[in-house]
């Protein structure tokens, strides 16, 4: 199984230092949840696993291959003249499964009348779910999911959060980076604190209660404060 | 694999290509702008600020002026004030000026310059400067021609009209009409000796069925050859 | 990186702008021809003149509002972090996006070509032996030849995206580049005129003369001029002016890569 091996990471744009000395395991079949103030490097850690980002010092060993690991940025653009079935199918071209363009569109809860409409026609939920089909077409061993909530109302939320616990279900690992502490209880069975560009905190999730969700917005909270 | 193998191939291609543009420069030959006699009244710096505007497009440029040529002649028709038809001839003039340095090659400017350069604003030696600077572009016998006879109509030059018909006379496809124009300018200008010898050059560049018209000018030239010679 | 080529004709295709820059010889065909009409002689000449701007015109269009906000858009909007996180590597996804670019601009310009022969024939219908200079050979080639030197200004648009933050550089380093290779060469060619070389410094007129050995001699504006007027270029001529552009286009292109791979994005 497929790991991600993350020592030691440290990257600075200009004189602000956004990852200082981050280690971490990111063990494969489960679904992790990096959490984090804004600013906190979570963006430039995920950036830095896919290598958008070179570190400056470090480095980032993973045994998965660039064909099992999906991406999905925190503003998904796509090309608003193409339409979203050729966007889907675009995507699974590199793993040949173009076939299944229309049932992974289906699985994200596209509507069938706009399949074939230009992307700018549509809204910024219905970008996000054609962003998400181009993910899950490849049939990624891994997810590494950018703050995939931003900007989707309560119930687009639960939607997401549903179509990834199915996709971890069926085995894939997931890592998904947010500072909504309660969709993170729900979601992940691990959540890494990052505060600072520091890891402070590595905590299992065993139990999905409102306390626990209160505990981890306070640690949150203090973290954040002690670096201010 | 070899380690030599495994190293990025963008630098040798990097330098292949500047080698190979390095070699294309060495193989080209430089190309130099003809040396012109230049009829400009206008600046080298004029010169530069019209190549600058004009860009990749030299030919528009030109056709362009042209335009504008067309645009303060018409003003200038209907213009009563002098002084303000003296700054269109001047106007007028700068953009014959512009089409010439632009694209030398362009016939409608010339054929502008002879019509209204010459005889309606007023400017023959200008016009005479023009078609002298770029009959040297075309085979036509009309340019250098026409240069020759507003040389002589207009200017008074004697001289100049003769060199020109010369010129004239020396393009394919010429009629023996403007042979025996030019023979006249000699024989006023040079003398009747000179005007024999080129008629007799040129009749060597004529077909036989042009030549008939020839053989009459030499043998009437001779005859008031022999009339106006000293008598022994 | 195929799948990037195709995907990257797909996007540019169903544009509006590309679609309207399809449409648009049939009106520059309305205007040259009109332009033409009002002259006397050469028309021949005047209408190649105005096929050749034409092209500029077009190919410029092409450059300033597809190509280089097309890749602006990928840096600005973070397209990139999609297609950079697929199964291609960096020097993939930037040669798929240049195939991609140059393949629908070759496209552009054989419509192009297909309108302009079209009207040269109609034009010669109406004017008879005042088109005598103009000869579909020459317009195609000339055709031909400004539009691979613009296969080259997408180099140096891919160049300074490789490097460049943002959609404001790009638009604004691609123009400036732009105006240099439409300014420039004609200048140095202009410079060759004894006049004109007397009004420039001396000190300038080293720099700019050794600039004139490092520019194609053959420019934009003497191929419109001589295949204007019915004179043919060598043979030489051509394949120097096509390696030298390649060139100039590979060294851009290699520049790109190194510096594009070693980019944080």
């Amino acid at each position: 199984m497929s790991a991600i091996d993350i020592k030691m990471l440290s990257k600075c744009y200009g004189k602000h230092l956004v990852l200082d000395n981050v280690s971490m395991r990111l063990e494969a079949g489960k679904a992790i949840g990096i959490l984090g103030e804004n600013g906190a490097g979570k963006s430039t850690l995920i950036k830095c696993i896919l290598k958008l980002v070179y570190p400056d010092a470090g480095h980032v060993n993973t045994t998965a291959c660039r064909e099992e690991i999906a991406y999905l940025p925190e503003q998904s653009y796509l090309p608003e003249s193409v339409n979203g079935v050729n966007m889907v199918r675009f995507a699974a071209s590199f793993t040949k499964t173009q076939d299944e363009a229309c049932s992974a569109l289906d699985r994200v809860g596209l509507r069938k009348e706009a399949w074939n409409q230009p992307v700018r026609s549509y809204s910024k939920g219905m970008r996000q779910r054609t962003a998400i089909a181009m993910m899950l077409v490849r049939h990624p061993r891994w997810l590494i999911l950018d703050e995939p909530m931003s900007g989707l109302d309560a119930i687009g939320r639960r939607q997401m959060l549903d179509l990834f616990q199915n996709e971890h279900q069926q085995g894939c690992s997931i890592l998904m980076s947010s500072h909504h502490v309660a969709d993170m209880v729900r979601f992940c069975d691990e959540i890494i604190i990052l505060s600072a560009g520091k890891v402070r905190e590595s905590i299992t999730i065993e139990s999905r209660s409102i306390d626990q969700i209160e505990r981890l917005e306070q640690k949150l909270t203090n973290y954040a404060r002690s670096t201010e | 694999m070899n380690p030599l193998l495994q190293r990025s191939p963008l630098p040798a291609v990097l330098v292949i290509a500047i080698l190979t543009l390095g070699l294309v420069r060495e193989a080209q030959p430089i190309l130099r702008a003809d040396t012109v006699i230049s009829p400009y009244t206008t600046s080298g710096q004029d010169k530069l600020i019209q190549a600058i505007k004009a860009g990749m497009l030299p030919g528009l440029g030109a056709d362009l002026a042209i335009l504008r040529i067309f645009s303060s002649f018409y003003q200038y028709s209907h213009e009563r004030e002098e002084s303000t038809r003296q700054s269109l001839r001047e106007i007028t003039y700068r953009d014959f000026e512009t089409a010439q340095f632009l694209d030398p090659k362009f016939i409608d400017m010339y054929r502008l310059a002879e019509g209204i350069l010459a005889y309606d604003l007023r400017m023959p030696l200008q016009a005479v400067d023009l078609l002298e600077a770029g009959e040297h572009h075309f085979d036509q016998w009309e340019i250098p021609f026409m240069a020759s006879f507003i040389a002589y109509d207009q200017l008074h030059d004697l001289k100049r009209a003769v060199s020109l018909a010369k010129l004239a006379g020396e393009k394919p496809g010429v009629p023996p009409l403007i042979i025996g124009y030019t023979s006249r300018l000699m024989s006023d200008n040079l003398g009747l000796e000179f005007a024999i010898k080129y008629l007799q050059e040129r009749k060597k560049a004529l077909p036989e069925g042009y030549q008939h018209g020839l053989e009459e000018r030499i043998r009437k030239l001779k005859e008031m050859q022999n009339v106006t010679a000293p008598k022994s | 990186m195929k799948q990037l080529i195709y995907f990257t004709i797909q996007e540019v295709l169903n544009s509006r702008i590309f679609r309207l820059l399809l449409l648009a010889p049939l009106v520059l065909m309305v205007v040259a021809l009109t332009f033409t009409g009002l002259f006397m002689l050469d028309l021949g000449k005047v209408f190649i003149d105005t096929m050749f701007a034409s092209t500029h015109l077009l190919c410029f269009t092409f450059l300033m509002f597809l190509a280089a906000p097309f890749l602006a858009r990928d840096i600005d909007a973070h397209f990139t972090y999609i297609l950079l996180t697929l199964p291609i590597s960096r020097g993939q996804y930037l040669l798929g996006r240049f195939i991609g670019l140059c393949a629908t601009f070759l496209l552009l310009i054989i419509v192009l070509i297909i309108v302009t022969s079209l009207s040269l024939e109609l034009a010669s219908s109406i004017w008879g032996s005042y088109m005598a200079t103009a000869d579909i050979g020459s317009m195609v080639l000339g055709i031909f030849l400004i539009a691979w030197q613009y296969l080259s200004l997408i180099a140096i648009a891919l160049f300074v995206f490789s490097w460049a933050t943002g959609s404001a550089e790009i638009l604004s380093f691609t123009f400036l580049i732009w105006l240099l290779s439409w300014f420039f060469p004609p200048v140095l060619t202009a410079m060759q005129d004894s006049e004109v070389a007397q009004t420039i410094p001396p000190f300038l007129h080293v720099i700019l003369e050794s600039c004139y050995q490092l520019v194609p001699h053959l420019t934009g504006g003497e191929i419109a001029n001589r295949l204007a007027h019915g004179i043919s270029l060598q043979g030489k001529e051509i394949i120097y002016y096509l390696i030298e552009h390649t060139a100039y286009a590979t060294i851009l292109f290699t520049s790109a890569l190194i510096l594009f791979r070693r980019r944080n994005l």
